[in-house]
């Protein structure tokens, strides 16, 4: 029951808010972060409870705090049995994202604070939004999943198209057709996994349970022969068109271009889920269903996706370097970040693997800081431009201290979060032969970023103080208090990696090695 | 014993990030902003250090070493990240170097940095850069050698830009972590080839690997990968061609100058060369002298024609820094371990007494505006004179013992592979001595002699307080010969040679005991012609000196004139930064721009016109919908008669 | 005499149902539009009664009667509707009541 409550609480605090009056603002505010904390809470259940030796991914009995209730059950004659069922669990691959779900969504809230237009409708959506994104990194059903993956579309539509900046209209409508094409490309598949994939392959046609477990499509004995996934072309088809979908999330180049403009018309707490949390769910989506479903394309296609990541790295930093708003420079350098978790994940070795999980959690957190960052200048001088301030460290040391440690934990700097993931991925892609030389590349993303968060930093915070600037005041301790909490946790799994890598450990290497071994006997399927 | 060492090991590298946690977080509240808090950490973390160097001294085995790993990163494989401290001679001699002089600057520093708004701030800064210097002495894998590099160039690049309202300051911070990061880029290449081969970063397992010849990718990649390595001290020790961002670091506070941009960080890039030594390739060496050959060539020249005073001892810190590195390049690497102290205690010395010269003078350091200072600062100069002396390389101090060592193994080196053109090097090495007593006798003459040249501000000049004096006093007598050895004229017989000797390569496929005793006979053979040329070189540098600055024996500037080429060349330092800005620099930012321009004017149209094009489509099929139910039935109508036709014809 | 065969019915139905398309497309007042769909609903009957007089069941008749039903209700509906767009629009001419475009 603790999945489903960490999924609903916020939900049921959200409907709850409907029959109180608009004016009470208090009572949303506080309420929000009521749920938040409660969802803090039940993670910290999960995490206390969760057995680090069980591996999940493809195996029924390796998830906790598993839930299973048949949801839909319908025969469909010759078709066979159509079979929904509302299943939820956890492994190790989940679970680090629904601690970084609790914990940027309580960040979130704070953030929101600072909101004044329409509240009630924007706790409302805000939390029906942290009830979806848990759980899609909840859900064990496909069409669970895909329930919850759409979702979350509405509410951030919303989101940034009603609490938004000047151009908020264009950024939610791209934002959304952008999302919901991928959306269907992946329905698309699903169906097609649905068809091809039973619970009982031995069994007449019209006894079949065709269910849309997921667990049950990682397992390839239950494919039913002479469908359509079960020949080999069309199963790089398929996994080419859910790749994409889960490409428009993450996003990867040329699929990006929503993203900055997403950011920048939303508010400053929706562009902290945003970065923070939403584009996990591409890169969650990836090794949650892609890679255990599709083990002989993800061998096939390692070298495009890798190529794709280091596209993205190197294509993200430099577009970064390019631009002169704050906002959509750390935009662009998340598709940079972002780049990283594809090259590990396509080194299929523990070390890239796992690169990639923790650029997942650190990214979330990092960019969450500097979107946070960001929020502090903007509220204060009602600019973005990087050239238009100047000498602000004087003005703002303790906020100037605070952005220089997330520019550095974005750049990497040993001792932060940023370093072991992209240490991590790099040691994966190197000692591969597939993605050694897309590595060496990749490594120039290292110095690109560098110079543009430097350059950044001088321009907006040495030299003389901007005379416009002399009335800014120092940050806030609503403020100062997420960006330490943040801080905290950047610094923690920087210095003590394990505190988060020992989750995910079993799950990795368990992943890993079904990708290899599967991916090996499934060549020769067809 | 080995646990008491360990500990005291970890109790010294905690010391200053304590002094650095609490400086940060607490100074301001703090008495006297927590200067004294500050040095008085740095001065225990000294003295624990001096009992550990002590403790080896007294030990005075070749081979004595004191480990600790821990697992820092265990993926569940058989393979773990394993991080660890390793105590060993140079370990220690070092560790000691680095606290002593770290203290001797924060003391130092709490009469220089008295006025300034950040006092504390600055004192938390420099307990973060001991604390990852000491980092990367103590490690004993390539891995958080790597983390404490960054971390150094991160404290390195906070007191480069001290006064960040200074343009220049900002700006040379941002140049000088940018240019370390392209090194650590090639560290990290290389950290990457080894971990792919072995799966440990641990540098004797490492060490031990390539000896049992599991290193199973050609010598070739050895060599890459050495020389990838190496890349990190070509950044950090400021070689060729990364040299460029230390001259500008002297932006920064001029105590920050002696500690880190002399002492103690820049020489991390040769601490590190000497520890991946061992498994160096031949063709890595070479490489290597090459590079720390020119470096050495060039830096002096540029040395030569500079005015600020800080930046003529930073070209000379480049310049000895080749040095080193060019001592490892072709063997000599007790030498060049060797120069790495001495070189740390008399440049401290004469960074230190340089920034009591800009303090007395009221913040000028263009040496034209000075002159006659010696009876104005008598202790001052005396320092500065016996530091320059050991930097210039004159017998019975310091500096003559090491460098005279790094040349003799130059030529050694160069008759091992049979001379030619690997004479080159050494020759580089020996017309620097030259160009660097020039230099130097310059600069002192300049600043102590002659006529003062700004009569307001040296009417104002008075001697600097004890805690200035007091650094300076001790360092300068750590640049004198008997502490290191008790032959004026070889530091051979000395403490440190012995007790650090050179190591043989372990590469597979050299003879390395072999080409080790060949090497140092060959160096012996050569040392009594190199005391004799490098004496000579010193001599007549600071004789030429001293009749164009102190006789006037040659107008400067028609002497510019007549060789205003080379003179502009030395001048604007070989025109790299003009070099920088137009290729590296200017190109990265077209790059972004065009990457910028791209994304806006080419993805997003495409995006925006798929847009468009299906709005457009909507557009035309709007027609059809006239809202009249009339021509609706009309248009069913048709579709029913065209299906009846359609039904017809096939 | 020739006798009345099936052809002659389902000939008027046709003619009858054209006539009421050409009165739902033509015209404009929507009280004669409505008098379209009757004659159109009318001509269907007709063709039911014939079936079913030449097949020699009930079916058809039994049909046509629904639909008998049908179209009264359809009628009072429509009508209704009519009567609530005058109030509304003052208006009964098709023509003017495009409010579905857009």
């Amino acid at each position: 029951m603790i999945l489903s409550g960490l999924i609903f609480i916020p939900m049921i605090i959200a409907l709850l808010m409907i029959v109180v009056p608009k004016e009470k603002t208090a009572v949303f505010r506080w309420g929000a972060i009521l749920a938040s904390v409660i969802q803090l809470a039940l993670v910290a259940i999960l995490v206390q409870n969760y057995d680090l030796t069980k591996a999940g991914i493809n195996e029924a009995a390796g998830y906790q705090f598993v839930e299973n209730y048949s949801w839909i059950k319908v025969s469909a004659g010759s078709y066979g049995i159509l079979d929904i069922s509302y299943t939820l669990g956890i492994d190790g691959l989940s679970l680090p994202m629904l601690i970084l779900t609790a914990f940027v969504g309580l960040i979130g809230v704070i953030s929101s604070f600072s909101i004044e237009k329409y509240i009630k409708g924007y706790f409302i959506s805000y939390l029906i939004l942290l009830s979806a994104m848990t759980g899609v990194f909840a859900a064990l059903d496909f069409f669970l999943f895909y329930l919850f993956w759409e979702m979350m579309l509405i509410p951030m539509y919303f989101l940034i198209g009603i609490w938004g900046g000047p151009r908020r209209e264009y950024a939610a409508i791209k934002f959304f057709l952008y999302t919901f094409i991928g959306s269907l490309l992946m329905l698309l598949v699903i169906i097609g996994l649905y068809f091809s994939y039973v619970t009982n392959p031995g069994a007449a046609p019209e006894d079949m349970i065709h269910s849309f477990n997921m667990i049950t499509m990682m397992n390839q004995g239950n494919l039913v022969a002479g469908s359509l996934l079960s020949v080999e072309h069309w199963r790089h088809v398929a996994f080419i068109l859910m790749f994409l979908g889960f490409a428009v999330k993450i996003p990867m180049f040329p699929f990006h271009t929503w993203l900055p403009d997403a950011h920048v018309e939303a508010p400053t707490p929706i562009s902290v889920i945003l970065a923070g949390v939403l584009l996990k769910m591409g890169t969650y989506g990836l090794v949650r269903v892609l890679w255990p479903i599709f083990p002989e394309s993800v061998l096939y296609f390692a070298w495009l996706i890798a190529l794709f990541g280091v596209i993205n790295i190197l294509y993200g930093a430099l577009t970064a370097m390019g631009q002169t708003d704050l906002k959509k420079l750390i935009a662009y350098s998340s598709i940079s970040h972002m780049g990283f978790v594809l090259l590990g994940l396509a080194s299929l070795t523990t070390e890239g693997t796992m690169g990639a999980m923790v650029q997942m959690f650190s990214h979330g957190i990092i960019s969450a800081m500097l979107f946070l960052v960001v929020g502090v200048i903007y509220d204060r001088a009602h600019h973005r431009d990087i050239d238009g301030f100047g000498g602000l460290a004087k003005q703002m040391p303790v906020y100037a201290g605070i952005t220089l440690f997330a520019f550095f934990a974005s750049l990497g700097l040993p001792g932060l979060s940023g370093f072991v993931a992209e240490a991590l991925v790099f040691m994966g892609g190197f000692s591969q032969p597939v993605t050694q030389n897309l590595t060496i590349i990749a490594t120039l993303g290292m110095l690109i970023t560098a110079i543009y968060y430097l350059w950044t930093y001088q321009k907006v915070f040495t030299g003389e103080l901007n005379p416009k600037y002399t009335g800014l005041t120092e940050i806030n301790s609503r403020e100062l208090t997420m960006m330490t909490a943040l801080g905290v946790s950047i610094l923690l799994v920087g210095i003590y990696p394990s505190s988060l890598t020992d989750l995910m450990t079993v799950s990795v290497n368990h992943l890993n090695d079904l990708v290899k071994s599967a991916g090996t006997v499934m060549v020769g399927l067809n | 014993m080995q646990e008491t060492i360990i500990q005291l090991a970890l109790a010294v590298l905690i010391l200053p990030l304590v002094s650095y946690l609490v400086q940060i977080f607490a100074g301001k509240r703090l008495p006297r902003q927590g200067d004294w808090l500050a040095t008085g950490f740095l001065g225990a973390a000294f003295l624990i250090a001096l009992y550990i160097a002590i403790h080896f001294l007294s030990a005075f085995d070749q081979t004595l070493s004191y480990n600790l790993n821990f697992q820092w990163l265990n993926l569940g494989k058989e393979w773990s990240i394993q991080l660890g401290v390793k105590v060993d001679n140079l370990a220690a001699i070092t560790l000691a170097m680095v606290t002593l002089i770290s203290f001797l600057v924060h003391l130092y520093s709490i009469a220089y940095m008295h006025d300034d708004s950040r006092y504390a701030t600055y004192f938390g800064y420099l307990g973060l850069f001991t604390f990852s210097m000491l980092g990367i002495v103590l490690s004993d894998n390539l891995f958080s050698m790597y983390m404490f590099w960054e971390l150094v160039g991160l404290s390195s690049y906070l007191l480069i830009g001290f006064w960040f309202q200074k343009k220049e300051a900002a700006a040379a911070s941002t140049k000088a972590f940018v240019v370390n990061r392209i090194g650590d880029i090639g560290m990290w290449l290389g950290i990457l080839i080894l971990w792919s081969q072995f799966y440990t970063v641990n540098l004797d397992e490492i060490i031990a690997g390539i000896q049992n010849g599991q290193f199973t990718l050609s010598n070739t990649w050895l060599t890459i990968g050495g020389i990838l390595l190496f890349m990190g001290a070509v950044g950090k020790s400021a070689q060729f061609p990364l040299h460029v961002w230390l001259p500008d670091a002297m932006e920064g506070p001029t105590p920050v100058s002696a500690l880190i941009h002399a002492a103690t960080m820049v020489a991390a890039g040769v601490y590190f060369v000497a520890r991946i030594f061992v498994i160096l390739s031949p063709d890595a060496l070479t490489v290597i002298a090459v590079i720390g050959g020119f470096t050495a060539f060039m830096a002096a020249t540029m040395a030569l024609t500079q005015n600020d005073i800080k930046r003529i001892l930073a070209y000379s810190t480049v310049s000895q820094l080749g040095y080193m590195i060019m001592g490892l390049g072709v063997g000599a690497y007790s030498a060049a371990m060797f120069h790495l102290l001495t070189h740390a205690f008399f440049k401290a010395c004469l960074f230190l007494g340089s920034g009591a010269v800009i303090y007395a003078m009221h913040h000028e350091q263009d040496i034209r505006e000075m002159g006659g200072l010696r009876k104005k600062l008598p202790i001052t100069f005396i320092t500065y004179a016996v530091a320059t002396a050991a930097l210039a390389g004159l017998p019975l101090f310091s500096g003559f013992l090491s460098k005279d060592a790094i040349i003799a193994g130059g030529w050694g080196w160069a008759s091992f592979h049979g001379g030619g053109w690997y004479n080159v090097v050494p020759a580089l090495g020996l017309t620097a001595a030259l160009l660097t007593a020039f230099y130097m006798g310059r600069q002192v003459f300049l600043v102590f002699f002659g006529e003062p040249r700004n009569k307001e501000k040296y009417d104002h000049a008075h001697e600097v307080p004890a805690v200035m004096w007091i650094p300076l006093v001790v360092l300068s007598v750590l640049s004198l010969f008997p502490l290191f050895s008790l032959n004026p004229l070889s530091g051979d017989a000395g403490w440190f040679m012995n007790l650090i000797p050179s190591l043989q390569t372990v590469v597979p496929g050299i003879d390395g005991a072999g080409k080790l005793t060949e090497l140092t006979e060959l160096t012996h053979h050569a040392h009594w012609s190199t005391v004799i040329s490098s004496v000579l070189m010193a001599l007549v540098g600071l004789a030429i000196a001293f009749f164009i600055y102190m006789k006037n024996a040659v107008d400067t500037d028609k002497l510019a004139q007549s060789l205003r080429p080379l003179y502009l060349m030395s001048f604007n330092k070989w025109y790299f930064d003009e070099i920088y800005e137009v290729t590296v620099v200017r190109g990265n930012i077209v790059l972004a721009k065009v990457s910028a321009f791209f994304d806006t004017f080419v993805i997003d149209f495409l995006v925006n016109t798929t847009g468009f094009l299906v709005g457009f489509f909507g557009l035309l099929v709007r027609k059809f919908q006239t809202g009249k139910v009339q021509s609706y039935i009309a248009f069913a109508l048709i579709g029913v008669l065209v299906f009846f036709v359609l039904k017809g014809v096939f | 005499m020739e006798s009345l065969t099936l052809n002659h019915f389902l000939t008027l139905s046709a003619i009858l149902f054209s006539l009421g398309v050409f009165g739902v497309m033509t015209r404009r007042n929507a009280v004669v539009v409505l008098m379209g769909i009757e004659l159109m609903l009318n001509s269907a009957n007709i063709n039911l009664i014939a079936f079913s007089r030449f097949n020699g069941n009930l079916d058809g008749q039994m049909l046509a009667i629904f639909v008998i039903v049908l179209a009264a209700a359809e009628a009072a509906v429509a009508l209704a509707i009519i009567l609530n767009m005058y109030s509304n629009l003052k208006t009964v001419n098709l023509d003017e009541v495009d409010q579905l475009k857009e």
